[in-house]
């Protein structure tokens, strides 16, 4: 079955023809709301809020791009939650131990432990320059260049027009090469960014 | 439009930035595009800030997907259906209202404007009326030389009216009349040639400058005593007043003063003012105020088609 004839169910109150679209994007929604809100147990919660938003709005939904539609609701639930935290939680690779393992997916058999080091360094660095950036620069950051959804598609999403999305986007890099910058001076001449 | 209105705003750095962004993702123009490779030719830090970016881009890339905690299926117990979309949505109609409100509020005040510059026209068109009545004005005044003992009668009458009204009554009147004012001033303004003021008139419009439209609407029959309008009591304080004893001569320089005066009323400065500046003539200015509010209708109705379409990719 075609994903519209699926909404088309969903919208008439089949919630296991709505579980079927869930199951299919719950790993994009929560990927996407964890790299905007940074902690896991917040992005958990906030990607069940989007899926349960998602359901009740989802006779408002007119067709078109059901992702860019669902994940505009879990970018909107996610500034909420921004806003009532005033800010973000400090990175959670923080969290990025070998006695998590939680994050054993993160480790591969090829690589040497000095190499995973080195990643998670590199990974901690990304994140707390991500955090550093202004909540709607972070989205379209995120969205862009970590999730790979083009110009239009974060328009859609980030209910915004394609200069500023194209302007956050071009704020967003210049402040993360000069945050990162700073960190890859201290890794290996393999990470450091190629500038004077 | 409102992309173009935030680039003027930007540096020629925040610029370059973006189009180096744009670069990177491949979203610029042939043309464009072009235009950046030969500027990233020619200069080296263009092409290690480019680098740069790549390298940051690849890492970011690089970061893992994060596995999903748990299943986020919604348990169909719990919830029923998705809500009906209400017939009426209150967000769009409040928005419509609000533009509509907007637009309306300012033709109003496009309307109200052209109004205002309707009725200075139609005082600039009844300004040479004035200025024809000045020339009354002058003449008798010239001429009272030699009538000046008949017109001192014709005073002392207007005088004996005024006199018996104390002064504050006539200032109420004078009030009254001046409330009154404007809803006459039209007919007033009408009456300006044919109300050429006598001698006496023209003396108190000597004395009592602030009134001249109003003393100028008395009739010319002002020795007529008995129908003296009361807009014109206020103008004869007891002070002010000519007393009976004046002689014919001091009337005659009155009369010769208040010529002189009447010719520099409000009325006759904006004749003047009409004749110096013959292209603000009416018909002109009226076409022209037209064409203006037409241009801002316009100017509108692409605003609101904006907002609309910018609206609409909103939702």
């Amino acid at each position: 079955m075609d994903e519209a004839a699926i909404i088309r169910q969903a919208q008439k109150g089949d919630v296991a023809a709505y579980n079927r679209l869930v199951l299919q994007y719950q790993g994009l929604v929560y990927n996407v709301v964890y790299r905007i809100i940074g902690e896991p147990q917040g992005a958990e919660d906030m990607t069940q809020e989007a899926f349960i938003s998602a359901y009740q709005a989802l006779n408002r939904f007119r067709g078109g791009n059901f992702k860019a539609w669902l994940l505009r609701i879990a970018t909107n639930a996610c500034y909420d939650e921004l806003r009532r935290h005033k800010r973000r939680p400090q990175s959670s690779l923080d969290e990025l131990t070998e006695e998590n393992d939680s994050f054993a997916f993160l480790r591969s058999p090829e690589e040497g432990p000095e190499a995973q080091q080195m990643r998670l360094e590199m990974m901690r660095a990304i994140e707390h320059c991500l955090d550093d950036l202004p909540d709607d620069q972070r989205v379209t950051a995120v969205l862009r260049d970590i999730e790979g959804y083009d110009y239009n598609e974060i328009a859609d999403i980030t209910s915004s027009s394609l200069g500023t999305v194209k302007s956050r986007l071009s704020r967003a890099r210049n402040k993360l090469r000069d945050c990162l910058q700073g960190f890859m001076e201290l890794l290996p001449a393999e990470y450091r960014l190629q500038t004077n | 439009m409102f992309d173009l209105l935030r680039n003027l705003g930007k540096s020629d750095a925040e610029k370059r930035q973006e189009a180096l962004s744009a670069y990177l993702d491949n979203a610029l123009s042939d043309r464009r595009r072009q235009e950046f490779e030969r500027l990233l030719a020619a200069d080296a830090d263009l092409r290690q800030e480019l680098e740069a970016q790549v390298q940051i881009r690849r890492q970011m890339q690089a970061l893992p997907q994060r596995a999903v905690p748990r299943s986020f299926t919604l348990d169909p117990a719990v919830y029923g259906a998705p809500r009906r979309e209400p017939l009426v949505q209150a967000y769009p109609v409040l928005r419509a209202a609000t533009a509509l409100t907007a637009f309306f509020f300012v033709v109003a005040m496009v309307l109200s404007l052209y109004t205002v510059n309707g009725a200075s026209l139609d005082m600039v068109s009844m300004a040479p009326a004035a200025q024809e009545a000045a020339p009354m004005l002058e003449a008798p005044a010239a001429a009272n030389g030699e009538t000046a003992v008949e017109m001192d009668a014709a005073l002392q009458s207007e005088t004996a009216v005024t006199e018996t009204l104390p002064s504050a009554e006539a200032a109420d009147s004078g009030m009254m009349a001046a409330g009154s004012a404007p809803a006459e001033s039209e007919a007033v303004a009408e009456e300006m040639p044919a109300a050429a003021p006598g001698p006496a008139d023209a003396a108190m419009i000597a004395e009592t400058p602030t009134l001249v439209p109003l003393a100028t609407s008395a009739p010319a029959d002002a020795p007529s005593t008995k129908e003296i309008s009361p807009t014109v009591l206020p103008t004869a304080t007891p002070s002010e007043l000519p007393r009976p004893e004046l002689e014919a001569t001091a009337v005659a320089e009155r009369s010769a003063t208040a010529a002189t005066t009447a010719t520099l009323s409000p009325a006759t400065e904006l004749a003047n003012t009409a004749y110096t500046t013959p292209e603000a003539g009416p018909t002109p200015a009226a076409a022209s105020g037209w064409v203006w509010v037409a241009v801002i209708l316009a100017a509108l109705l692409v605003i609101l088609l904006v907002v609309t379409l910018a609206a609409r990719r909103r939702l």
